[in-house]
């Protein structure tokens, strides 16, 4: 189940998704972290951040709602420190950052790439603070010229994630390809909220959060189905895989890779589970890896 | 941090009236690491609702299981109780254990409905230390809850809400009233309970001997999702209530 991007090769398909495995060495004494595919790491941004006051979850009907608010040590802290420990652990690692204007997303990538970084993830669903705080994956225009912005300053494997809350997801998706993005992650959160009615109070005081889980599964799904279509890079699935079948799913659907999230909070164990059930099933099936990225998915034309 | 997963069996589930209950859960691993102070986290169905594990402190650890003091609130907790001898997963142990106590230590205990089980657990295995504890319900609790928590300390003293046993008002209202009498350079208090409490303990009691075991919300209870922050006092940094703790000094942290 060997993948290759660009010159990056990944065990398998299987990677943690950002936010959802820390910065990628926590359980490194309690799971076999270098049997994943791939980890993506917590979301580094310039400047530390100090995330949002608790609460900072509420459960949903088969989801989770988070309002993280993308804590994290910042980029200087995060070179420094965690990336000597996380390099040495074995699977690829993949950098997601984000920022507030573009140069901020240009200034990580370009510090990234001089420490022998080879994959970053762009978080594109923050609000961009010289658009008046709306989230940079709303504008096609913005959206192509980041990336584009960070193309010329990464040589490495760049992955685009995006969210659905606001836009034609399929649109921005194209944006990013012609901007020069060489993966696109399907998807972040979407937005919604939890009310304690006996409390008459919002479960969560930012009261907006980020819905993930199950719950988001089918809509993730089609997404992964509508944007292959319309595209030639390939994607990585995210949004409420937390087995074998729904994995498979993701990959029917045409994803390359896939990211698991909220799974891993009930069992950190998932991804090898995932990862051998693939196999099982492409030995039961008598089929290639590479034949079931988009099985169910003609593309246009 | 070690923790592991075993697939378990409630083995006996025990009625304490009103919303309580204890259920003792075969766990042969978790069992043998487990210490005061840790907790597990139980998937209550193997479906997907409800998602998340729920978080319990760990009362007591014998040979091949652990007890759990459980208070039905909401969903979990009431499939929980419902089940009797079923399966359910469990993860564990989670959190880092209590500190061992210095000899000269006098211990006192202040645990809040099930905020006794962690304290109770610590005392159990606290064996050279003078120990005080202070239990605060709402109702009269159940003659096998008083009998174990008389098992694990000489000094028992009950505080519930409604007057029907011990002291009539809140925890914190007895130790107002008690202070003086436990108060000394020695003394170091170990409270676990409501958040509510908690906040009133944080002005009464002096902030270098006093050690607050949090029961915030939490996803992943071992340090990959960042739920469960609590600030750090005087820093602009949160830590993690299920790593970090569950046990903070008060001086470390805001409640
Ligand atoms: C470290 C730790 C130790 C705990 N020890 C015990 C114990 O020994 N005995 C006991 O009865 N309870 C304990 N709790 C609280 C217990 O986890 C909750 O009561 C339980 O999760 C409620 O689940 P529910 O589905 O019944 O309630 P619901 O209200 O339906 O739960 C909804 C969501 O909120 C979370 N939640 C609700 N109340 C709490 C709470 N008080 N603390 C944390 N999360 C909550 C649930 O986990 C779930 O994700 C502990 C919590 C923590 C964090
Ligand atoms: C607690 C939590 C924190 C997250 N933090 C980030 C983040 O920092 N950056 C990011 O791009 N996505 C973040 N995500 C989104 C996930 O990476 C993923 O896209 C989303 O949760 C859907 O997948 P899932 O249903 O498998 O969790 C976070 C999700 C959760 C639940
Ligand atoms: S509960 Fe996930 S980090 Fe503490």
């Amino acid at each position: 189940m060997k993948l290759k991007i660009k010159d990056v090769e990944f065990k398998n398909p299987v990677l943690t998704a950002s936010g959802t495995f820390g910065y990628g060495n926590e359980l490194e004494d309690i799971i076999p972290v270098n049997e994943l595919g791939g980890i993506v790491t917590k979301g580094i941004s310039l400047k530390p951040r100090m995330g949002n006051p608790p609460p900072r979850l509420a459960e949903t009907p088969c989801g989770l709602l988070n309002s993280i608010g993308l804590e994290n040590i910042g980029l200087e802290k995060f070179v420094k420190e965690k990336w000597p420990e996380i390099k040495k652990i074995g699977p690829e690692i993949v950098v997601n950052i984000f920022g507030e204007k573009i140069e901020e997303y240009v200034e990580i990538a370009k510090t990234l790439e001089k420490e022998g970084i080879r994959c970053i993830e762009l978080n594109l669903s923050c609000p961009n603070v010289e658009k008046g705080g709306l989230e940079f994956g709303r504008s096609e225009r913005v959206v192509r010229n980041l990336v584009e912005k960070v193309r010329e300053n990464f040589n490495g494997v760049i992955f685009v994630k995006l969210s659905p809350n606001f836009t034609d997801i399929v649109k921005i998706s194209k944006a990013a390809e012609k901007g020069g993005a060489d993966v696109l992650t399907l998807i972040n959160t979407i937005m919604g909220m939890s009310i304690d009615a006996e409390n008459m109070s919002f479960k969560i005081p930012r009261k907006v959060a980020g819905l993930s889980g199950p719950a988001i599964r089918p809509i993730a799904l089609y997404i992964v189905y509508r944007v292959y279509q319309e595209v030639d890079i390939p994607i990585a699935g995210v949004g409420g895989i937390n087995d074998i079948k729904s994995a498979l799913e993701f990959h029917l659907a045409g994803s390359t890779l896939i990211q698991i999230g909220t799974a891993l909070f009930i069992d950190p164990w998932i991804p090898f589970k995932i990862i051998k059930g693939i196999e099982e099933f492409l030995n039961k099936k008598n089929m290639e890896f590479k034949s079931i990225i988009g099985y169910l998915n003609k593309k246009r034309g | 941090m070690r923790f592991l997963e075993e697939k378990s069996e409630i083995i006996n589930l025990i009625d304490l009236g009103k919303d309580y209950y204890q259920i003792v859960i075969s766990a042969p691993e978790i069992s043998k690491l487990a210490r005061p102070g840790q907790f597990v986290n139980i998937k209550v169905t193997g479906s997907l609702f409800p998602l998340l594990r729920r978080p319990f402190s760990i009362w007591s650890a014998k040979e091949n299981y652990i007890e759990v003091l459980c208070k039905e609130v909401g969903i979990g907790t009431k499939i929980l109780r419902e089940k009797k001898f079923g399966k359910i997963s469990l993860i564990g142990p989670l959190g880092k254990p209590f500190p061992e106590p210095s000899p000269e230590d006098i211990v006192v205990l202040l645990g809040g409905g099930t905020g006794i089980a962690p304290l109770s657990f610590y005392a159990e295995r606290i064996t050279e230390n003078k120990k005080i504890f202070f239990a605060g319900f709402k109702h009269l609790p159940s003659p096998y809850l008083l009998r174990r928590l008389e098992e694990v300390c000489e000094t028992l003293i009950i505080a519930t809400e409604d007057g029907s046993m011990g002291f009539k008002g809140l925890l914190s209202e007895l130790i107002e009233k008690e202070f003086k009498n436990i108060e000394s350079e020695y003394t170091k208090y170990f409270v676990c309970g409501p958040y509510p409490m908690l906040k009133v303990f944080e002005k009464i009691l002096p902030e270098q001997r006093t050690f607050v075991s949090l029961e915030g919300i939490m996803a992943c209870g071992f340090g990959i999702c960042m739920g469960c922050a609590v600030k750090k006092k005087g820093e602009n940094r949160y830590l993690r209530t299920c790593t970090d703790g569950t046990l903070f000094s008060l001086k470390d942290i805001e409640i």
